[in-house]
């Protein structure tokens, strides 16, 4: 498959989806790892569970 | 027994379903690029470059299939008021966008070697962008409007007056005469593609989908920890205004 004259283009499709994809699971782990660790401090600082 | 629609259902709901959803589509996934990549013949016009179908096709359907989900969740907070039905479709939005341009930049990218153009102004395309500016609009809108019950509703609105794009995206390869070819899996009369080509894009799609419903899953978490957020902060504020309040001086009488 490399020797086609359109492997750039087949390369191309499956690098953006991946590095879309790839960004969109990030980008969602890192908001609830982020929010997570709000929500620690938050019960941390005031005693009420982040539970609640 | 779990009510999903209850937000702490929901979490503990969660903490078991996404892993699982997340194994199946990576083995979905693992086995659609394999028979892709190895098992699916080359075509006999396009060469190669057919392969890149089995990422635009399923994109292209996870396009149009968030939308539907939006337009039912927005049913969901217009009719009901509900706060699940809410995060659900704010959840979408931006997975809804991130398809989307899968399907736009991977069409793309199929067309120039086989149209010998990046892009034309024909029905599909131009409705599958208006579908992209839609989903941008709905992730802004979110965004800008700090009230989430008052974001939530006027996003609601706005998806419903845009599921008109839904249609026209589908049917437009019918009405107008377009560069991009009609219907080839689901047609009255059966698939024309052949199956050595038909199981592979259709474990894309289904692998495509279990991503979708990962993602939506963890996303939707993360709505209901945000509000979360929002309102123990909102009670801690409230808390430790209390103290200061009592120590103000009445005013004069």
């Amino acid at each position: 498959m490399n020797s086609d004259p359109y492997f750039g283009f087949i390369f191309a499709a499956y690098a953006v989806a991946a590095t879309v994809i790839t960004a969109m699971i990030v980008v969602t782990l890192f908001d609830y790892r982020s929010l997570r660790q709000a929500l620690d401090r938050l019960s941390a600082r005031t005693g009420r569970s982040a539970e609640d | 027994m779990l009510n999903p629609a209850n937000p702490s259902d929901f979490l503990r709901l969660a903490k078991g379903v996404i892993p699982a959803a997340a194994i199946v589509t990576a083995i979905l996934l693992a086995i659609g690029l394999y028979l892709a990549f190895f098992v699916a013949p080359a075509d006999y016009q396009q060469g190669q470059t057919v392969r890149i179908m089995y990422l635009h096709v399923p994109a292209a359907w996870l396009a149009m299939f968030i939308y539907t989900v939006m337009t039912g969740s927005a049913f969901g907070t217009l009719v009901f008021r509900h706060p699940m039905a809410d995060a659900a479709q704010k959840a979408a939005a931006p997975l809804g966008a991130g398809f989307t341009f899968i399907c736009l930049v991977t069409g793309s990218l199929w067309g120039k070697p086989m149209w010998g153009t990046w892009w034309v102004w024909d029905a599909r395309l131009t409705s599958v962008l208006v579908l992209f500016l839609i989903y941008l609009g709905l992730v802004a809108l979110w965004q800008v409007i700090e009230d989430p019950g008052k974001a939530a509703r006027l996003a609601a609105v706005f998806t419903l007056v845009g599921a008109i794009n839904i249609p026209i995206i589908h049917f437009s390869v019918v009405w107008w005469n377009t560069l991009h070819q009609p219907a080839s899996v689901f047609r009255i009369g059966g698939p024309s593609i052949a199956p050595s080509m038909l199981w592979p894009l259709l474990i894309m799609a289904v692998a495509f989908t279990f991503l979708f419903i990962t993602l939506h899953l963890m996303a939707i978490r993360n709505e209901v920890l945000r509000r979360r957020l929002r309102r123990l902060s909102m009670l801690a504020a409230s808390a430790s205004d209390r103290p200061v309040a009592s120590v103000v001086p009445e005013p004069a009488r």
